[in-house]
């Protein structure tokens, strides 16, 4: 049986959390970007920003793909439950259609045969 | 003598009809009997075809917009190389040369964009399933079936006729009119009915399944108004880029700026604006001010394809209720999302 935590301890952030604290850190120096390379005072110090900015921005990346992930399997059930429905109506449908062209493929076939023994009464 | 209530005034009421009806017994008592045991509420074809319109609509709708995010993210480190190697060359005191991201970053925005495209799968197998119920819809099953039952009437009695001259015996007469239209009615029922039930549980699973989509995707929604912000902010970024460069006319900001304000700009707006610091500096605080009513504007089209979905699941509940059905909600829904889709209107008279 799973322990309860003790009173005070911090709770598990969620990845959508995760992500909203990323992407506010990434945005906000994104924002500087501009600035700070204009800043630069040789291409050290430029590689630094760019490396910091891209650092974050992977973090930012990899956070939206967790958290993407993390609500993937209800997305992904949702596209079965949708193909699972389009499959159903699609085949109801032709069975449906299927019980009138059935119907009719009798009529043809006793219509043929009619024909056959119309021809036979003529011998 | 035959069974029967009053059946006086039903077809097939004398006793040369009667004997038509036993020897087709067989054909008319399956339409006949389904018509009976299944009542007579008509398949709401209409209402369905108007849901499945509206679901085929709202789920593409939809599909545009997560496509969208998708095909940006793709594009978003050809931005990004465009503005950094502008912003690196604009510094005279670094080297100037081309700045393209290192490889495992563009891999993982490929790798997030991957995961978007599997939202936008969802949605369409959604649209898909509307597809489906849409081609049910437009499906006349009652007079399908009245047609394939009276050709099977037509050469039952045709084969009977040929039979008996092969044998030399008495033709049947033909089926009298009252039969013919107990028939039809029958197999139009029996037609109905079958469509009706298929209708109804097709309208079922469907709802399950935008029920579904949408709680997923509103699940979501922050995920994607981070990355309309990180994408509206590299779209931002080239812009300004392009701006800055004279590369593009600072009217594409201005005469926005202007028909806001019901004023008509100079004629030589764009040189006035590049011959002032103060101007220009002006021009790109709006610009990014744009760029933040662009992520807003964003965000919100995707609430509203939520919306939409929310919309739907309503008509769907209805039609399970046998209720009226009115797609009003989601086709105005619909032209709020595609209206905030369309390109900006043309400029003001007065302002080029």
């Amino acid at each position: 049986m799973a322990s309860t935590p003790p009173p005070g301890t911090p709770q598990p952030s969620t990845p959508q959390q995760r992500l909203a604290v990323v992407a506010a850190a990434y945005n906000e120096a994104n924002e500087h970007r501009a600035q700070d390379i204009a800043d630069a005072q040789n291409d050290e110090q430029y590689q630094q920003i760019v490396d910091n900015l891209r650092t974050l921005e992977g973090a930012f990346l990899d956070t939206a793909a967790e958290a993407l992930q993390a609500t993937g399997a209800a997305v992904e059930s949702a596209y079965q439950s949708a193909r699972t429905a389009a499959d159903a109506v699609q085949k109801a449908y032709a069975d449906g259609k299927g019980i009138a062209d059935r119907i009719r493929s009798v009529a043809a076939a006793a219509a043929a045969v009619t024909q056959l023994i119309a021809t036979a009464a003529t011998l | 003598m035959r069974p029967g209530f009053d059946g006086a005034s039903l077809p097939g009421s004398s006793d040369k009809d009667w004997g038509i009806i036993v020897r087709h017994r067989a054909l008319i008592a399956v339409a006949g009997a389904y018509a009976l045991v299944a009542g007579c509420a008509a398949a709401p074809r209409a209402p369905a075809a108007s849901l499945a319109s509206a679901g085929q609509q709202a789920t593409s709708a939809f599909s545009a917009q997560v496509q969208q995010v998708e095909a940006d993210l793709r594009y978003a480190g050809v931005d990004e190389a465009f503005s950094l190697t502008f912003q690196r060359c604009s510094n005279p005191k670094l080297t100037c040369k081309a700045d393209v991201e290192p490889a495992s970053l563009s891999g993982k925005r490929v790798a997030l964009a991957n995961l978007v495209a599997l939202r936008g799968r969802a949605i369409d197998q959604l649209g898909a399933a509307y597809t489906a119920f849409g081609q049910e819809a437009a499906y006349d099953g009652s007079a399908d079936m009245a047609g394939a039952g009276q050709a099977a009437l037509d050469s039952a009695t045709g084969f009977a006729a040929a039979a008996a001259k092969l044998t030399g015996g008495t033709a049947p007469n033909p089926l009298s009119p009252k039969i013919s239209g107990l028939a039809d009615f029958g197999f139009r029922m029996l037609g109905e009915q079958l469509q009706r039930k298929r209708l109804l549980q097709g309208n079922r699973r469907i709802a399950e399944a935008v029920l579904q989509l949408r709680n997923g995707l509103a699940d979501e929604q922050t995920i994607f108004d981070s990355l309309a912000e990180y994408l509206v902010g590299k779209r931002a970024d080239a812009r300004l880029v392009l701006f800055q460069s004279g590369l593009t006319s600072s009217m594409d900001v201005l005469t926005p700026l202007a028909d806001q304000l019901g004023v008509t700009l100079v004629p030589n707006a764009d040189s006035v604006v590049r011959g002032s610091p103060a101007l220009t500096a002006s021009l790109e605080a709006s610009l990014r001010a744009s760029a933040r009513l662009d992520v807003i504007a964003a965000q919100g089209r995707y609430r509203t394809a939520i919306a939409a979905l929310d919309a739907m699941l309503r008509q769907h509940a209805a039609l399970e209720k046998q209720q009226a059905v009115s797609i009003d909600d989601v086709t105005r829904i619909l032209q709020q999302l595609n209206a905030s889709l369309a390109p900006p209107p043309a400029p003001a008279k007065g302002n080029p």
